[in-house]
């Protein structure tokens, strides 16, 4: 069956009101595309965002609208194999599903939702890149995009416990928190692990690990494909229930915060079983019930930035959580880009971009907005607290020969905690 | 009834040449001709005779009748009553009955050819023009025969020009204007309801004194006097341009003497001598005694969309309101239900076919 | 009956019900489609959601916010729409004729704005257009994004503030009833062509604007 009629047929289904109201309202006006880091950093026209979307605009306009039915009447043929590979490479490798171009857009078209969507279809049609593809099935098959297995995990936190001398509590019942953290974290930032016990210890906390609800991640949120969406987001979940936990904490991950809240609660209904907490509002929790407190020389003389992240911030609303904590860690040195908070630039890694060869060279162009930023400010560190966007500053300031520090805020929390016991628990 | 040139009559009444030079350049200007045409003027005066004046009246009220009467330019009043023979006419004559209609048949048959037809009043045409008879004759009748006869016609009023207010929605006597039914003549309109005496007196001056037609625009009527708008002369435009309005006919701004264009002024669309020439020996017009202009010199004044609604306020929205709106909106309602629930269908069946592919391929 | 009067009567008719027919079709053809509730757990108020969304949007001139993170790099569009925008909606609807001629439509009026502040809104809302026109030629993104629709609807929205302007300052010498005809026949057009093309955003811009606000209010994010 050709692609068209594929794609055609996902879209159609998920045909409403909005999806109608939203294609409708279109003005043409191109303002999403100065909105969004790709197009900037390459000047390409073919990336603006209101493009990324064709083949999803294209099935609806020519189903669903009059004109669109009399034109479809002229232009037969289908799409070229062309148009239909750049159509995957506009909404996988030139997009991080980042919304600042929802958010810039005059006549509030939710463009991320849009472009999910269009991925969507895309994966139900067989079409998803081939590094994606690879990922989810291995996360379908041991449970992490990286292949990170269950043994590999148990060695994993073997090896770290006894490198930091942290406890890492394994399959603990009835606690109040499960946190569960990302494959990419545990294989290449194991500080943040190291540094998140530290911070639990240090506030008493009661928590655990799950070795069967191990992965935050969920690369089928990239790669668009619904069902395993929600098998990925239901291992952590059957894990948190099976634990008897009040709680899931999630740590530097992007899209787990999001993902993880929204299809709960399709799963379970709301009020959900538990909490689902992001590990900004866990640390923030801390401090306002003083169970830690971190000390304000712990940066003495270094200037500190913190990037936004597109997930984390301006679409999980995490904004302050992280200025309240990096305040009391650099409370003289501490000085945010330009723009911040809802409207800071993207950094060109997330949503899949960083987990595809295909899109390395963009996502060093789409990178150049940031180096902007960060040239205006010159701090002497970023801080972060998604993974993907540490991992791109990683590769984007040694890209481009800067010399900053690029650090997780939970290993900055840990560095700063003060070492006399504090109270609680 | 006088083979005797304008001139000769003149000089036998007593006037001096000199008197006839002056009288000759005022008239120049009353007619609205450059002084250049003077000499024209004069000569024409000198070696024409009078030409006889036949006024009829159909379906009318007698209004432009009235203002004739009321022409306060006395040189050219005199001209026409005292040396111009208006031979008949219905409301001035004093005579009556079966005379009066014989005299007027034979001026028609002695001067044929000669004679300038005056026609106030539209002539109704349906069912055979039995709204409107003389006599036992029908206007038609009448019209057809006199036009048939006559050198040239001067619509004087609206209604002989367009059809005027009997012409006006539904046109139940089925009006029109004597062009309509005249096609062979040249005729000239001085609409109006009525027109400006003068306006009237000048332009039947001008026919018969110097034998010609005036210069006419695309409506027929004279440029000398509708050449332009009310608007473009009216003492009340700065208060347009700066856009200020009266809202009421006693308001601050009415009082002010602000532009009426609010109250339905059609001043701007209206092409008429008022605002220069105005009324009752120049003393005031519409617009300057605090009323907008109605547009009476245009056709279908009466059906422009009403005297008080702004020109701005289309006629088509008022039609468009209320039961045809309600009616487009359930158009539009059910057209929507239909849209939705085809849309509902192809939903089901892109569903059907996903499902069914996706069996295919498991 | 001349063509004055056809534009203003009949014509006028047929486009006022055509439009009314078209906009409540494209309204409620979104409305019965229906749309997804939003079953994520809630961490703020739709409602102030699109409260917000609305004053940033409407609260300073329309697309002239300082905070919007496209204006950075390129304010081109965002001013020039506004200019356009504001001077459209007070010519519209603050000009004395027009506030007549919605009367007629309506039933009620409302006080206007004096002359001359018309005509600098009118000039600014032009100078507008033809700016977003140029942009639309010249830079790569709105070459790419520009295609007959865009034209058509850049014409049939240009041609009645042209002619409304030439009408109103009684330009070239032509007679009043010619330009008006020619202004009621473009506005005519406008009226017919909008239900059928792009230019209903200004009324689907409500719902996807609310829609908008009230997903993200409800996320407890900026919208």
């Amino acid at each position: 069956m050709d692609a068209d009629r594929k794609l055609a047929q996902y879209y159609l289904q998920h045909a409403d009101g909005w999806l109608v109201a939203q294609l409708d309202v279109c003005a043409r006006c191109g303002i999403c595309a100065e909105a969004c880091p790709f197009y900037l950093g390459t000047g390409d026209a073919t990336h603006t965002p209101i493009r990324k979307i064709e083949p999803l605009r294209r099935a609806v306009q020519e189903n669903l609208t009059a004109f669109g039915w009399l034109r479809s009447l002229f232009e037969k043929g289908g799409s070229s194999a062309q148009e239909v590979s750049d159509w995957v490479s506009e909404a996988y490798f030139t997009c991080t599903v980042c919304n600042r171009c929802s958010l810039a857009c005059p006549m509030g078209i939710d463009l991320g939702a849009l472009i999910q969507l269009t991925r969507e279809g895309l994966a139900a049609a067989g079409m998803t890149p081939h590094s994606l593809a690879d990922a989810v099935r291995r996360q379908d098959a041991t449970g992490s995009p990286l292949g990170v297995t269950r043994t590999l995990f148990e060695n994993r936190l073997d090896w770290l416990r006894q490198e930091e001398g942290v406890d890492l509590p394994l399959d603990v019942p009835e606690v109040d928190s499960l946190v569960a953290f990302t494959s990419i974290e545990l294989i290449k930032f194991p500080g943040n692990l190291a540094a998140m016990a530290k911070v639990m210890e240090a506030a008493g906390e009661s928590w655990t690990l799950s070795s069967t609800g191990r992965e935050s991640v969920n690369f089928a949120t990239f790669s668009g494909d619904t069902e395993e969406q929600t098998e990925f987001v239901r291992r952590l979940t059957e894990a948190a229930l099976e634990l008897g936990v009040k709680r899931i904490i999630l740590t530097e991950c992007g899209h787990a915060y999001d993902t993880v809240r929204r299809i709960a609660s399709r799963l379970y209904g709301l009020p959900l079983p538990f909490e689902v907490e992001n590990i900004l509002e866990t640390i923030v929790r801390f401090l306002r019930e003083g169970r830690i407190r971190l000390r304000p020389d712990a940066f003495a003389g270094q200037r500190i930035t913190f990037h936004d992240a597109c997930k984390l911030q301006r679409l999980g609303g995490l904004i302050e959580q992280p200025r309240e904590i990096l305040h009391l860690v650099a409370p003289e040195t501490f000085v945010e880009m330009t723009p911040n908070r809802e409207a800071q630039w993207c950094c060109g890694g997330g949503g899949g971009v960083l987990a595809s060869p295909e899109a390395d060279e963009i996502r060093m162009k789409a990178f150049l907005p940031k180096v902007e930023q960060l040239e205006r400010i010159s701090p002497d560190a970023v801080v972060t607290a998604c993974s993907t966007c540490r991992l791109q500053f990683l590769d984007g300031s040694k890209y481009y020969d800067m010399d900053i520090d690029v650090r997780g805020i939970t290993e900055v929390v840990a560095a700063a905690l003060e070492t006399e016991t504090p109270k609680g628990a | 009834m006088t083979e005797k040139t304008i001139y000769e009559s003149m000089v036998e009444r007593g006037l001096s040449r000199r008197d006839f030079l002056k009288l000759a350049t005022l008239m120049t200007a009353a007619l609205g001709l450059e002084y250049s045409q003077l000499p024209k003027v004069v000569h024409a005066m000198e070696n024409k005779p009078r030409l006889p004046v036949i006024w009829l009246e159909f379906q009318d009220c007698a209004g432009c009748s009235e203002a004739l009467t009321r022409s306060h330019d006395p040189y050219l009043t005199k001209l026409l009553f005292n040396d111009i023979s208006v031979d008949y006419h219905e409301t001035l004559f004093a005579a009556a009955g079966k005379q009066a209609e014989e005299n007027k048949e034979r001026v028609m048959d002695e001067y044929e050819g000669q004679f300038v037809l005056v026609v106030e009043g539209s002539i109704p045409t349906k069912d055979n023009g039995v709204y409107c008879t003389i006599g036992g004759r029908s206007a038609i009748d009448l019209l057809e025969e006199a036009a048939s006869k006559a050198m040239a016609i001067i619509s004087v009023g609206t209604c002989a020009s367009f059809g005027g207010l009997p012409h006006a929605n539904p046109n139940p006597t089925g009006a029109v204007g004597v062009h309509e039914l005249v096609k062979d003549k040249p005729i000239i309109h001085v609409p109006g309801c009525p027109p400006i005496p003068e306006v009237i007196t000048n332009t039947i001056a001008h026919v018969v004194l110097l034998g010609e037609i005036p210069e006419l625009d695309a409506l027929g009527r004279p440029k000398a006097f509708y050449g332009q708008t009310v608007h473009d002369r009216c003492p009340r435009r700065p208060f347009y341009e700066r856009g200020q309005f009266a809202e009421s006919y006693d308001d601050k701004g009415a009082k002010a003497g602000w532009c009426l264009y609010k109250l339905g002024c059609k001043g701007p669309t209206t092409y008429s001598a008022c605002a220069t020439i105005k009324w009752n020996e120049g003393v005031s017009f519409p617009v300057q005694s605090n009323h907008p202009c109605l547009g009476c010199t245009e056709p279908d004044f009466w059906d422009g969309g009403g005297f008080y609604k702004s020109l701005a306020a289309p006629p088509g929205a008022e039609a468009a309101r209320g039961a045809q709106a309600g009616f487009a909106s359930l158009g539009g309602a059910a057209l929507a239900v239909g849209s939705a629930l085809y849309a509902r269908k192809i939903k089901q069946k892109a569903a059907e076919e996903f499902k069914a592919q996706k069996k295919k391929e498991a | 009956m001349d063509w004055l009067e056809f534009f203003r009567g009949p014509m006028f008719q047929i486009a006022l019900l055509v439009f009314i027919l078209g906009m409540v079709y494209r309204f409620l053809r979104i409305v019965l489609m229906g749309w997804k509730k939003d079953y994520s757990p809630p961490r703020g108020s739709a409602a102030a959601g699109v409260v917000k969304t609305y004053v940033k949007g409407l609260g300073f001139l329309p697309f002239l916010p300082p905070k919007f993170p496209g204006t950075r790099h390129r304010p081109l569009t965002y001013i020039a729409g506004g200019m356009f925008h504001l001077g459209l909606f007070v010519v519209i609807f603050l000009s004395t004729p027009h506030m007549e001629a919605w009367r007629s439509v309506l039933g009620f009026g409302w006080p206007t704005l004096p002359t001359p502040f018309i005509d600098g809104f009118a000039a600014m809302s032009m100078i507008g257009m033809i700016i977003l026109l140029s942009n639309r030629i010249v830079s790569p993104v709105g070459r790419m994004l520009t295609g007959l629709g865009e034209w058509l609807n850049w014409i049939v929205v240009f041609l009645p503030l042209l002619s409304g302007w030439v009408l109103y300052h009684h330009l070239f010498g032509m007679p009043y009833q010619t330009i008006f005809a020619i202004h009621m026949f473009t506005v005519d057009w406008l009226l017919i062509w909008i239900p059928f093309s792009r230019i209903s955003h200004f009324m689907t811009y409500f719902i996807t604007r609310t829609m908008h606000g009230a997903k993200f209010g409800r996320l407890g994010v900026e919208p």
